[in-house]
């Protein structure tokens, strides 16, 4: 069921390929004592085809954000104000019924530990084939293609035997294919990757990134990459924002943050590389 | 987010180092926190028995046997004129006490073993999981009943029987959890720092193990409870007169039809102990846990 | 140079099950390392995960036992020796562990923990315990009240802090360091590392720092080791030979594949996909490296290569670079 979007005449929201349009959000984590503020007034947008990394240290509030977009953060964190918008509708004032079918649909996540990210009981052709017909009404044969090509799109050899496989027979970059594999399925407009590359090798992080690059380029997703690795943002991204405790400090294109940094803390970020 | 991290920990100190936090926790459980006002009202019970008891538990009086509820009887007398009140705060006693000597004894030997078999590995560790294994597949309870019954009726051979069988599973928990703990980075770092093999295990393992011990073992006491009340019932743990709610469950069976009182009274109470029992165990798993 | 610690063709393997045929196979984790460290002269040992680098790293501190050959300290053995022999070694072999999470006890405090490490070693009464404690926790840039507290409250980077704290109190001659910065956020590295490096010059000690990242290698190596799939394919040193002088196309693909430091540097990648990481049994001899190298020779198959010298201070294991030399 389409959820009609309300039609506002602001620009920004449909114009320019905006994928996601994070404005004045405010989330806080319920405690007994006091209230964490764990993201204050962010604001961040997502363009297609464009890489946009979310770079802070732990502690700074990314991943909470990435956790917000994707309507699964924790029971006790209360979004207090400010504005999502994922494919030009707002998902903070959506119905429940709704929500859930439409973020599936428009965006999809990767997270750090691959190998903690999928069912160890279960094959990744079962994996992925339950992934599709979640968001299909198609028979299991039809879904088990879809799975096959898929696989092969993210670079990995041999699907058939792939399949058959359980996640601990898969070495770390391959689990992070897979998860890739399952997430982008549809060809989401947003796919969001939580430090995809932390747990891996040094060569695997690379494949990884070129494979991310590769699907910008085909399929003109947005990426929002949570880093905190620098490395990794001059490598493939095109826009920066900089996030500590909960704030933005500096945001901008990748040349505009690694040449001309304007904040104190970008500063020390950028100095303290190796 | 950190300042989340840093201040959710604060409150959730190692148990050893702020008790606040693991009581904390419990309080928080309102059927723990039943549990263990009913398991402390036992205990206070027992431990004063000889003050609070009304009369004397044993003393038997004929002319009033199977009396109401007085002032002077507090529940009445039984079928031998014995005060039940007396009786049933006396026999909080010796339920506490017998089940404290068996659960004592069963970890007695089942710690050390367990310890010994996780952390050695190996073919000590194969000999005693075999041993384990064949006194696992043999019947429990059928065991110890066998055993008492071959001994002489006594609570002291009764105690005995049951530790001797009850051990094995317990033994392999703690072999478990001793594996476990093996297998984390910190045994490493306690092997450079020089730690001789006893100081790994008691200061590393068995700390570490302790409050999962101390949960299985309150969790236990209920099972062990009604297994001595079991064993008395068949006349093969505690003898009469001894004021001890199985052997008051055993005399009363005849009873059964005419004057039920004499059976509820101390099945009741086994069953409001066995609960409190468990309720406080469960719910300082929950506390340990999270 | 005196030797201080060294492995003599040290090997640590165990039975694969072959999840297809179910054949145990015998799989090296080290696969026949001879590796020599002198004083004061710290190795940067280089590899990815599955490398083996971290088991070589153990048995270097005596915390494992290998299969086959041996690790010498001073000379002597340490590898099959009883815990009560190796006790009063262990004042000079310590080790910095990778997740400062798990290497803690979290039932005791940090400062019970340092004490341990004391007491274990050295019979001193409890005041110039808790003055060294106290000393070694502003050494490493901890307040003294740190002591106090349970490592569970401390953040990744005070316990990685507290944890370096541990291994160096009683000042030991070798450290070994377990890819110490890796679960550390980007920007505290450099402050970890340079603090290693500061401890090492301070108190004159040796490391055999173990990393997958090459970056960290400049700070506090003067040998880079690089090991893949067992082996060490290719050994420079540092003060007599540039990192980027490597031969081993191992080596050069670990460089390639560093991310760039500023986006001007950003590479055109051109990267294959993803290549079958089966593990080699050991019964097979052959360059482990041989399914993903681009300059594979006839040789390279049948054969295992051996570390060859090829300018001073400068080993590879490889045919192809040897017929170069040649």
């Amino acid at each position: 069921m389409q959820y009609k979007t309300d039609q506002r005449d602001d620009q920004a929201i449909q114009s320019e390929n905006v994928v996601l349009d994070i404005r004045g959000l405010s989330l806080e984590y319920i405690m007994p004592d006091q209230n964490i503020h764990a993201v204050v007034d962010l604001n961040l947008v997502a363009r297609m085809g464009k890489i946009t990394a979310l770079v802070g240290e732990s502690g700074s509030g990314k991943s909470t954000v990435a956790l917000a977009v994707m309507g699964i953060q924790d029971k006790n964190a209360v979004i207090s104000g400010g504005e999502i918008y994922l494919a030009g509708t707002d998902i903070l004032s959506m119905p429940k019924k709704y929500l859930r079918a439409y973020i599936s649909n428009h965006a999809g996540i990767i997270f750090q530990d691959p190998i903690d990210s999928l069912n160890p009981l279960l094959t990744v052709g079962e994996q992925l084939v339950e992934a599709i017909l979640i968001h299909k009404k198609i028979t299991k044969n039809q879904a088990r293609t879809i799975a096959l090509n898929q696989l092969l799109a993210v670079s990995l050899t041999q699907p058939g035997e792939l399949m058959k496989k359980y996640p601990f027979m898969l070495s770390g970059g391959m689990c992070q294919r897979v998860m890739i594999a399952i997430a982008s399925v549809f060809r989401p407009p947003l796919l969001i990757a939580d430090e995809p590359t932390t747990a891996l090798d040094v060569t695997i992080q690379a494949q990884i990134l070129h494979q991310l690059d590769s699907m910008r380029k085909r399929d003109g997703t947005a990426i929002l990459l949570i880093t905190h690795d620098l490395g990794v943002v001059a490598e493939i991204a095109d826009n920066v924002c900089i996030m500590k405790d909960g704030h933005i400090v500096e945001s901008g294109t990748v040349d505009d943050i690694f040449y001309s940094p304007q904040h104190t803390y970008t500063r020390q970020l950028l100095a303290a590389a190796l | 987010m950190m300042q989340v991290k840093t201040q959710a920990i604060k409150r959730s100190n190692a148990w050893f180092h702020s008790s606040d936090g693991i009581i904390n926790r419990i309080l928080t459980q309102k059927a723990a926190v039943f549990g263990f006002v009913i398991v402390a009202l036992i205990i206070i019970i027992a431990i004063t028995a000889s003050v609070i008891a009304p009369n004397d538990p044993l003393k038997v009086n004929m002319s009033m046997r199977l009396k109401g509820p007085s002032s002077l009887y507090w529940l009445g007398t039984d079928n031998l004129g014995r005060c039940i009140a007396s009786r049933l705060i006396w026999g909080a006693r010796m339920s506490l006490i017998y089940s404290m000597c068996v659960l004592g004894l069963m970890m007695a030997i089942s710690i050390p073993i367990g310890l010994l078999s996780g952390y050695a590995g190996g073919r000590i560790d194969t000999f005693i999981m075999r041993t384990i294994d064949i006194f696992l597949s043999l019947p429990t309870f059928l065991m110890a009943l066998a055993i008492a019954g071959m001994l002489e009726p006594s609570v002291k051979n009764m105690i005995i029987a049951m530790a001797s069988v009850w051990w094995a599973p317990y033994a392999r928990i703690i072999r478990g959890m001793a594996m476990q703990i093996k297998q984390q980075d910190f045994m490493l770092a306690a092997k450079a720092a020089a730690c001789t093999h006893s100081q790994i295990i008691f200061r590393h393992i068995l700390r570490n193990i302790a409050p999962s011990i101390i949960v299985m073992a309150t969790l236990e006491i209920g099972s062990i409870i009604l297994a001595i009340a079991s064993f008395s019932f068949i006349g093969l743990g505690a003898q009469p007169p001894t004021p001890e709610w199985g052997v008051m469950l055993s005399d009363s069976k005849e009873f059964m039809q005419t004057q039920p009182q004499l059976m509820i009274y101390p099945g009741v109470a086994i069953m409001i102990t066995v609960m409190a029992f468990n309720l406080l165990g469960e719910g300082l798993k929950n506390a340990i846990q999270n | 140079m005196e030797v201080l610690a060294e492995t003599l063709n040290i090997r640590k393997s165990y039975e694969k099950q072959n999840l297809f045929t179910n054949k145990g196979e015998q799989v090296s984790a080290v696969n026949g390392v001879s590796l020599k460290i002198q004083k004061g002269r710290s190795v940067g040992l280089i590899g990815e995960s599955g490398s083996g680098k971290s088991t070589l790293g153990r048995m270097m501190a005596g915390l494992e036992t290998p299969t086959e050959g041996q690790a010498l300290f001073r000379g002597r053995s340490i590898s099959n020796i009883s815990l009560r022999k190796m006790r009063p070694l262990r004042r000079n072999i310590q080790m910095i562990f990778q997740n400062s999470s798990s290497v803690f006890d979290m039932s005791y405090t940090v400062g019970e923990s340092i004490a341990e490490v004391i007491e274990n070693s050295e019979k001193v009464s409890k005041k110039e315990c808790l003055e060294k404690i106290e000393t070694i926790l502003e050494q490493v840039g901890l307040d003294a009240l740190y002591a106090q507290r349970n490592p569970k409250e401390l953040s990744g980077g005070q316990r990685q802090r507290a944890n370096i704290a541990r291994a160096l109190v009683l000042h030991p001659e070798f450290v070994v360091c377990d890819e110490p910065v890796s679960s550390l956020d980007y920007s505290l590295r450099k402050q970890i590392l340079t603090l290693l490096n500061d401890l090492r010059n301070k108190f004159g000690l040796t490391y055999l720092f173990i990393t997958h990242d090459l970056n960290c290698v400049p700070y506090v190596c003067d040998i880079m080791a690089i090991m893949y799939a067992g082996k060490i394919v290719e050994q420079i040193d540092l003060k007599q030979n540039s990192m980027q002088n490597a031969l081993h196309p191992y080596t050069s693909l670990l460089f390639s594949c560093i991310p760039a430091k500023v986006p001007a540097e950003r590479k055109k990648c051109t990267m294959e996909s993803v290549i079958d990481t089966t593990v080699i049994p050991d019964s097979k001899h052959c360059c482990r490296f041989f399914p993903r190298c681009p300059c594979c020779t006839e040789r390279c198959i049948n054969e295992d290569p051996v570390l060859r010298e090829v300018a001073r201070g400068h080993f590879v294991a490889c045919h192809f670079v040897a017929c170069q030399i040649v």
